[in-house]
């Protein structure tokens, strides 16, 4: 016991003799920003909705300008038409439209340099691109629940229009996509948009039997049109994100 | 710290591009050096895991990078000949885009990305829109996501290219100090940048490793080769169909010439002290750099 406590008096006494230097807060925070340079950096799991949010950042001006643009103008001329046949053709004609912009965008924006880059970050480049199209479809979606909730006294049924326009947008959206992935170019996916408007004006102006057995199609058969279109356009999504990542890059 | 690369090939069609290439990369700066078409990029890419190869494969401490995935990912930083970029995006935002495409915490990668667009110069212009930057600035960017996640292997194609005298010293600069604790492999056109840099040099001739030194013992293989001469201009002519010609200057009413020759070129000629360019231009003869 005795022992102990000279030993403590011994240290005390060494403790006093030295001088210890008073150090700062501040002088202490510097040390630790140095040394957590050192340390691994920080990582972050990133969740789907971080990843939805990258997504809407890479997304231009000009398609979010296109899509309100194109539901103004359906609403307005849905709004303004004749009868409840010409509103529904206006309908069809604008279903697909925001989901193929969407594509176009994606086709155009991301170039392979960009993809080259992309490919050699932490994550997954192909979920970002099921993704883009995914908030394509999702945007889609919304504009036309909105051109049918703004169109209600004028289209006839808005709940079978709006199954109408998304079974018309996944299946439109299955055939570009399918070209998208065997062709790799954005040309012919603005023809699929360009001749789909002028293939559903041309019916609903020339062919009215053929439009008004389109539409009057009942709600089960509807139904699983909407299933089968939904089935076939995930799978070649699915394919298209794989398309788009593998990359033909050249080079020496 | 090893980065292997065990019969590497790549094909493109009947091509071979890359053509086995076996190289073992520690810490150090690595220089790429060959003229146009040599593989250098197709190399790059297929250290990077962008471009799968051919025939071969790619080692980090003995696993494949294929295997090590998003892990080797993590500690790499790749600058790509072409930098491709968002044209609406804004300096920094897409640094932000890639440090969370890189798993990096917003953060660390808020503190990072200032340092860094100080480090390159663009601090001043960080919420410009990209679509508006020079072929420099882009540059720039494209040297600063590389070093975002303090990447311990950095793999640069040309990364020099574009940029002025002071950018280019202020990078080697920047890369001499990096490689104190990395693997730092680079491509370019410039062989004074690989002569400053780079302490082993890696030459390439259509897709195949002709030679891998370090800087000085690649200069020995031209010692007592390199020449000194003044000529007229129709000497000069005569001389490039014979030997390779380096650098020509000319004078008031003569050039300056390096010839890389194994005899005295010239009764009147000297002998002049062997640089990388020297290397180069006996290596690759009169091929494009």
């Amino acid at each position: 016991m005795e022992k102990n406590s000279n030993e403590d008096e011994h240290i005390e006494k060494l403790f006093k003799s030295v001088d210890i230097p008073q150090i700062t807060e501040k002088q202490i925070e510097s040390v630790v920003k140095v040394a957590a340079d050192y340390l691994p950096l920080g990582r972050k799991h990133m969740s789907l909705w971080d990843m939805a949010i990258l997504e809407l950042r890479t997304t231009s001006i000009f398609f979010w300008a296109a899509c309100a643009a194109l539901m103004a103008i359906a609403v307005l001329f849905i709004s303004s038409a004749e009868s409840s046949f010409s509103a529904a053709g206006i309908f069809i004609v604008v279903a697909p439209a925001p989901l193929l912009f969407s594509l176009l965008e994606i086709m155009t924006t991301r170039t392979p340099n960009v993809i080259e880059l992309e490919k050699v970050c932490k994550y997954n480049v192909n979920q970002l691109y099921v993704l883009k199209i995914m908030i394509g479809t999702v945007l889609n979606i919304v504009v036309l629940a909105l051109i049918s909730v703004f169109s209600l006294h004028t289209l006839n049924s808005p709940l079978q229009m709006f199954l109408m326009g998304s079974t018309i947008m996944l299946t439109i959206g299955f055939l570009a996509l399918l070209i998208a992935t065997t062709l790799g170019q954005s040309l012919p996916v603005m023809g699929i948009l360009a001749g789909w408007t002028i293939a559903a004006s041309m019916l609903f102006d020339n062919g009215p039997k053929l439009a008004m057995a389109l539409l009057s199609i009942r709600f089960t058969p509807l139904l699983i049109t909407l299933l089968v279109s939904t089935m076939l356009f995930v799978l070649t999504l699915h394919s298209f994100s794989h398309k788009l990542t593998s990359l033909s890059l050249g080079g020496t | 710290m090893q980065l292997r690369t065990q019969n590497l090939t790549k094909n493109f069609g009947d091509k071979c591009a890359v053509d086995h290439v076996s190289l073992t990369f520690e810490r150090g700066v690595y220089g790429l050096l060959g003229p146009n078409g040599a593989g250098k990029t197709t190399l790059m890419r297929m250290l990077v895991d962008v471009l799968p190869p051919s025939s071969g494969k790619v080692t980090l401490d003995g696993i494949t990078i294929g295997e090590l995935g998003a892990k080797y990912r993590d500690i790499l930083g790749y600058m790509p000949q072409e930098i491709g970029y968002y044209r609406d995006f804004t300096a920094k935002r897409f640094l932000q885009y890639l440090s969370a495409l890189k798993g990096l915490d917003p953060r660390y990668a808020n503190r990072r990305i200032d340092e860094l667009l100080d480090l390159v110069g663009l601090a001043d212009v960080k919420n410009k829109r990209l679509g508006q930057f020079s072929g420099g600035m882009i540059r720039r960017i494209g040297i600063a996501q590389a070093l975002l996640n303090d990447p311990k292997i950095l793999i640069l194609d040309e990364p020099t290219a574009g940029l002025d005298p002071n950018e280019r010293i202020r990078f080697r600069n920047i890369l001499s100090e990096l490689s104190e604790d990395r693997i730092v492999i680079l491509s370019t056109h410039i062989v004074s940048d690989v002569q400053s840099i780079a302490g082993q040099v890696i030459l390439l001739k259509e897709g195949k490793v002709i030679n891998y030194d370090t800087t000085e013992n690649l200069r020995r293989l031209v010692d007592g080769k390199v020449w000194l001469a003044n000529v007229s201009h129709r000497e000069l002519n005569e001389l490039k169909q014979r030997f390779p010609i380096g650098n020509v200057l000319q004078k008031d009413d003569h050039f300056e010439i390096r010839i890389v020759s194994d005899s005295k070129p010239l009764p009147d000629a000297t002998p002049a002290d062997p640089s990388l360019e020297d290397v180069f231009v006996y290596v690759f003869g009169g091929e494009e750099e």
